[in-house]
């Protein structure tokens, strides 16, 4: 038995038992909620320690039931699995740091704390089930309690318009998710056609599994799939390309984006750190799994369109972000921005390429977590994040101001930070791909320096705007997301090597080259 | 025997560290005295490293450590020593001790006195470790670094609105240069299949081996040239890409004179001679390089001529002069770009320090209202005059060695068109830099008020004078006939340099003389108009309206810029803010409220009971499994 269940285990665990604490106990349940974060942490980093060092790990399977002749004679084992892999591991961690900082450093929101951290702690348990799903259906269930968990934070602990936010949050990733099920029922049934095949016709190749039946098992799908370009040849195209809307939805890409920035301007501070941290990486990790990890003929011959789109998203997201108001509409199109490199990156289907797209979504987590984090103080004291109505703050609160600007510096791809090591990669291999689109897309190095130290000029820079003997600086407890982000930002800035490992071992095993 | 070479960036970032760690209420003798020692001890070894280091394989002695692997390329970091980087040691090491000395009187009393410090060490360290990286990333990062610097020094009095604009602007602009030399870094590693070294990049170069899938050697060579040459236009503030700097003089003076004057902003010419080999395999890229070099010297020399505030003059003369190295690597003429780098350092630090210390005495930058002050500040006035003979170029000052040097190698190459422009840029400059020294030093204060107190900072203010005005008036000495071009020997040592100082300059006397007597006109000039109380200078600007307002608003490129880039950028932003609201949004938005049925049902569904969503959440699991196993499966 591994330990990967744990990983989303946890959380489950303490949003069960926060059901059952009494309503006033406030407190409590924040507690629950942190102690379930920070057994996933644990559970992480001792997983990353003992990870072999290729393949999946630490695994867990449970079979639930099984529908006999389902298709052509085969049965389907309903059932959950779990498992991490290089890919999986730092995210799995970087989702359990931010939870940990998130439900550490932000106050619970009103309206009822036990509601709250009980559809945290799922929100949270459903973002490391995605990553540690070795199974399609384990996958689609946490993607869908991720759907319902976030839905719930935002409509009930949001804004003023929240509940506008947090349909349109169900609407669209609602409809990502329809579109994942169908690509990946496409995915199943389509292999065990291919069994079928292999088994009534002599001159079907052989697949390396020796499985041969309906499955919806990660690894056994991953190993034939990606054996069977040749041969399941018509259905290809179109399941990559379902996929592929489901991930630009994920993944807030124009033009299927507005929900994102809507929802980052309602939901609270937490919420915020976990959804623009992990949850819109997911759709990259389902491009990273399920379309370069299985489909990579489509990936490279829809190479083109995605890198088109990769810039498309750079320059819109930079350009969008210029002109936002306020600081959580900025740090959501900056996210959108960020994710297009990511998706520049993968479109050149290189090693450095991919590494790129992973270290970005590592370092587009860190990064957006901590802006969030930051103007979220910030927003707490002054109460409003509208650049501007902010002014100065540098002197009354000179310490947050550092923050921001030292996030504000890594997400415009400062070296030594993670953004610039993230970027640099992912430029590396997109150069290879597609020279004259990256050249297009290296204009949004200027666009994000111009938006950013626009927004930071306005924000804590100039004379102060507001009373300032009113506001506080950071709070002692305040001190542990800032300085603990600010140093895993700085960690694989300085020593990308950390991650660089497994992030290269993952690129070359998805490419099929080496491991 | 040079092995500890790393101490030198390292000392400074112990510093930092320190500083750092010790927090805002170090007092200010502490956080000076720890700054100034170790920074100290590190020109002290760069001073052993520069006399030590013998002739060396071609490029220079290398120490390196593995960072990370990208694909299947191994990127490493570590530390290059060539006599260019030695010197470059030398010269950053030295500048910054002294003004770090100077500092201490300059911003005694600051609220974040520390603070500044704090950031200085960190500049020192990153100026130190640029000119040593021994591959082209390395140098990238440290690069970043030193703008960073620049940024948060620029910007170090945060509450005004100009030092806000200023740092930004200059982060902005530079950063349009950066985005160059990254793109062109990356074209590189790609062309010399997976390395970023230098050595490995020259060699790809010399054996047009640098090549692409779609571009062939020549053409990445030049193309990969200019996008590094961008990158040094932005952080040398060449033109069009040098309307940063005189915004930049917004940060306090001793910044000034270190980072926009002496260093920072001369790494352009140093990435520019670093990468010389590039450079010299392709003649378009030369070309350039010499062009714009000579453009921006006479463009900025125009400009200096009649600006008002003080730093401002001394900030388009460092373009200027900044434009007459580019000119000489151009031109082919490495050692002699690198030579006038050397003494601009010491006397573009000097002039910004003794201006500094104007500042301080006077508390305004208008030059206008200053006046007479040569009686009150005499260290400050003589050592400003050494700066000033020295920019000016008058026989026997540093900057006559080396800016003499640039236009007869201009000459003797046959670039007639580049010598005429490094002339009478260098008329120019000779005027605008007395026209300072004379409304500042001499005759009547203009503005009693502010004048009648002014006196001589502390020894930590004058002894900085004293040193540097020392090195203005003697650094040239270091290249001249009579001593035997010793830093041009040194120099090739380096590979880099040695097939450029194929053909030395041969000093021609009849050049040198005719380039003193341009540069006493212009300081006769001067004295003509500024030298005595007369209404000549408001007579002059009334009859050469036209021309004077071109000079006084900046060739109007600011305005260019503004109305062109910046107003076109927030136009298309805008325009993607209406597209996102009107149409993307929109077309959602209308049609959510055509199948607002499923909203309606939801909406009922809000009773507050957690596990009522428990249930709706165990039904969507439901609807998926059996969508999954019946509905869906049947379709293909």
């Amino acid at each position: 038995m591994g330990l990967s269940l744990w990983l989303p285990g946890a959380p489950v665990i303490a949003a069960l038992v926060t059901l059952f604490l009494p309503t006033r106990a406030a407190g409590l349940s924040r507690l629950v909620a942190g102690f379930g974060f920070a057994a996933s942490l644990v559970l992480a980093v001792l997983a990353w320690a003992s990870y072999p060092g290729a393949g999946y790990a630490h695994m867990n399977s449970f079979s639930w039931f099984t529908l006999p002749n389902v298709w052509l004679g085969h049965n389907l084992t309903i059932g959950l699995s779990f498992g991490v892999d290089g890919l999986s591991l730092p995210l799995v961690t970087l989702t359990a740091v931010i939870a940990l900082l998130a439900v550490v450093g932000v106050p619970t929101p009103a309206g009822g704390a036990r509601v709250y951290h009980f559809w945290q702690s799922l929100l949270v348990a459903a973002i490391l089930g995605v990553l540690t799903a070795l199974d399609l259906f384990t996958f689609l269930v946490a993607l869908e309690l991720a759907l319902f968990a976030g839905f719930f934070l935002i409509q009930q602990f949001g804004g003023p318009r929240r509940r506008h936010a947090a349909f349109k949050f169900l609407l669209y990733r609602g409809f990502a998710t329809i579109g994942v099920l169908v690509a990946f029922v496409g995915l199943a049934y389509g292999l065990a056609g291919l069994y079928y095949q292999g088994a009534t016709v002599a001159s079907t190749p052989k697949l390396p599994s020796s499985v041969g039946s309906l499955t919806f098992s990660l690894p056994t799908l991953q190993q034939d799939i990606g054996h069977a370009a040749a041969v399941f040849s018509g259905a290809r195209p179109a399941l990559f390309l379902v996929l592929l809307l489901a991930v630009f939805i994920e993944e807030a890409f124009v033009p299927f984006h507005t929900w994102l920035p809507q929802a980052h301007e309602q939901a609270d501070t937490a919420t915020n750190m976990l959804m623009g941290g992990m949850m819109t990486k997911i759709g990259a990790y389902i491009l990273l799994r399920f379309g370069v990890g299985m489909l990579p003929d489509q990936v490279h011959r829809f190479s083109l369109l995605l890198a088109v789109f990769g810039v498309i998203n750079i320059l819109y997201g930079a350009f969008a972000a210029w002109v936002a108001d306020g600081w959580r509409r900025l740090i959501a199109f900056s996210s959108i921005s960020h994710m297009g490199l990511v998706l520049l990156g993968i479109s050149a289907m290189n090693a450095a390429g991919l590494q790129g797209a992973m270290f970005m979504m590592v370092s587009s987590g860190l990064l957006t977590a901590l802006l969030f984090f930051v103007s979220g103080a910030m927003e707490a004291r002054t109460g409003t994040s509208q650049m501007g109505q902010l002014g100065g703050l540098s002197k009354p609160m000179p310490m947050l101001s550092g923050f921001l600007l030292f996030a504000a510096l890594g997400s415009l791809g400062l070296p030594l930070t993670s953004g610039f090591i993230s970027e640099l990669q992912a430029f590396l291999g997109a150069f290879a791909g597609h020279p004259y689109l990256s050249l297009v897309g290296a204009l949004g190095l200027v666009l994000s320096a111009t938006y950013l130290l626009y927004a930071i000029q306005k924000t804590t820079f100039g004379p102060a705007v507001s009373p300032a003997a009113a506001l506080t600086d950071a709070r002692p407890v305040e001190y542990l997301p800032l300085v603990v982000l600010t140093a895993l930002v700085l960690v694989v800035g300085v020593y990308p090597a950390v991650i660089g490992g497994l992030f290269g071992l993952s690129a070359h095993t998805l490419l099929g080259i080496g491991g | 025997m040079t092995d500890w070479v790393w101490l030198v960036p390292l000392l400074p970032l112990a510093g930092y560290v320190f500083l750092l760690l010790s927090g805002r209420r170090t007092p200010e003798a502490v956080a000076a005295g720890v700054s100034v020692v170790l920074t100290g001890i590190s020109c002290v070894l760069s001073l052993v490293v520069f006399f030590q280091l013998g002739p060396e394989p071609a490029g220079g002695q290398t120490w390196l450590f593995h960072w990370l692997t990208i694909g299947s390329a191994h990127v490493d970091v570590g530390i290059s020593l060539t006599h260019l980087n030695a010197l470059m040691l030398v010269v950053v090491s030295l500048v910054s001790v002294l003004v770090l000395l100077f500092s201490q009187g300059y911003m005694h009393g600051d609220e974040r006195f520390s603070v500044f410090y704090q950031y200085l060490n960190l500049f020192v360290f990153s100026m130190l470790g640029l000119v040593i990286s021994p591959n082209l990333l390395q140098l990238y990062i440290f690069w970043e670094m030193v703008g960073l610097c620049s940024y948060l020094l620029v910007g170090f009095w945060y509450f005004k609105p100009e030092a806000a604009l200023a740092a930004k602007k200059s982060f902005i602009v530079t950063r349009i240069g950066d985005t160059g030399l990254f793109v062109g870094m990356i074209l590189l590693f790609l062309g010399t299949g997976g390395s970023f070294d230098f050595t490995a990049i020259f060699q790809a170069v010399s054996a047009h081996t640098l090549h692409l899938g779609w571009m062939g050697s020549q053409g990445l060579t030049t193309l990969a040239a200019l996008l590094v040459f961008l990158g040094a236009v932005g952080k040398s503030a060449q033109f069009p890409l040098h309307v940063w700097l005189p915004d930049a003089m917004e940060g306090p003076t001793p910044v000034s004179a270190l980072i926009h004057a002496a260093t920072m902003v001369a790494a352009g010419v140093y990435l520019v001679a670093r990468m010389f080999p590039l450079f010299q395999a392709s003649p378009p890229a030369l070309t350039t390089v010499a062009w714009i070099g000579g453009v921006t010297a006479l463009l900025a020399a125009l400009i200096a001529l009649t600006q008002r505030d003080i730093k401002r003059v001394i900030a388009y003369s460092t373009i200027s002069q900044l434009g007459y190295m580019m000119l000489a690597l151009g031109i082919g003429a490495y050692a002699l770009g690198v030579f006038h780098l050397f003494t601009h350092a010491f006397f573009k630090a000097l002039l910004f320090l003794a201006a500094g210390s104007v500042i301080h005495a006077v508390d305004t930058q208008d030059l206008f209202q200053m006046g007479g002050l040569g009686r009150k500040l005499p260290i400050t006035r003589w050592s400003f005059l050494a700066g000033a003979l020295a920019l000016a170029g008058i026989f026997p000052f540093s900057g006559f060695w080396s800016k003499d040097d640039i236009l007869t190698a201009a000459w003797q190459r046959g670039d007639m068109a580049l010598y005429w422009l490094g002339l009478v840029a260098a008329f120019c400059t000779a005027f605008y830099i007395f026209r300072v020294y004379f409304l500042v030093f001499t005759g009547q204060s203009r503005d009693e008020e502010r004048t009648v107190g002014a006196h001589e900072g502390s020894w930590v203010m004058t002894v900085p004078l004293v040193i540097l005005a020392a090195l203005a008036t003697l650094a040239g000495f270091v290249n001249t006939p009579w001593t035997g071009h010793g830093l041009e020997r040194y120099l090739e040592h380096d590979a880099t340099a040695s097939a450029a100082a194929a053909t030395p300059v041969q000093e021609s006397l009849p050049l040198m003389v005719f380039s003193v007597v341009v540069g006493l006109l212009g300081i006769g000039l001067a004295y003509l108009l500024y030298g005595r109380k007369s209404d000549a200078p408001a007579r002059l600007a009334e009859k050469l309206s036209i021309p004077y307002a071109i000079s006084l608003h900046k060739f109007y490129l600011d305005e260019v810029y503004y109305h062109t880039v910046v107003v076109g950028g927030k136009l298309v932003a805008r325009l993607v803010r209406a597209l996102d609201r009107y149409l993307i949004d929109g077309i959602i938005e209308v049609g959510a409220r055509l199948v607002g049925v499923l909203g309606l049902a939801l909406k009922y569904t809000q009773n507050g009971q957690v596990q009522a969503y428990g249930v709706i959440a165990a039904f969507g699991l439901v609807v998926v499994i059996v969508v999954a196993v019946l509905g869906v499966g049947g379709v293909l």
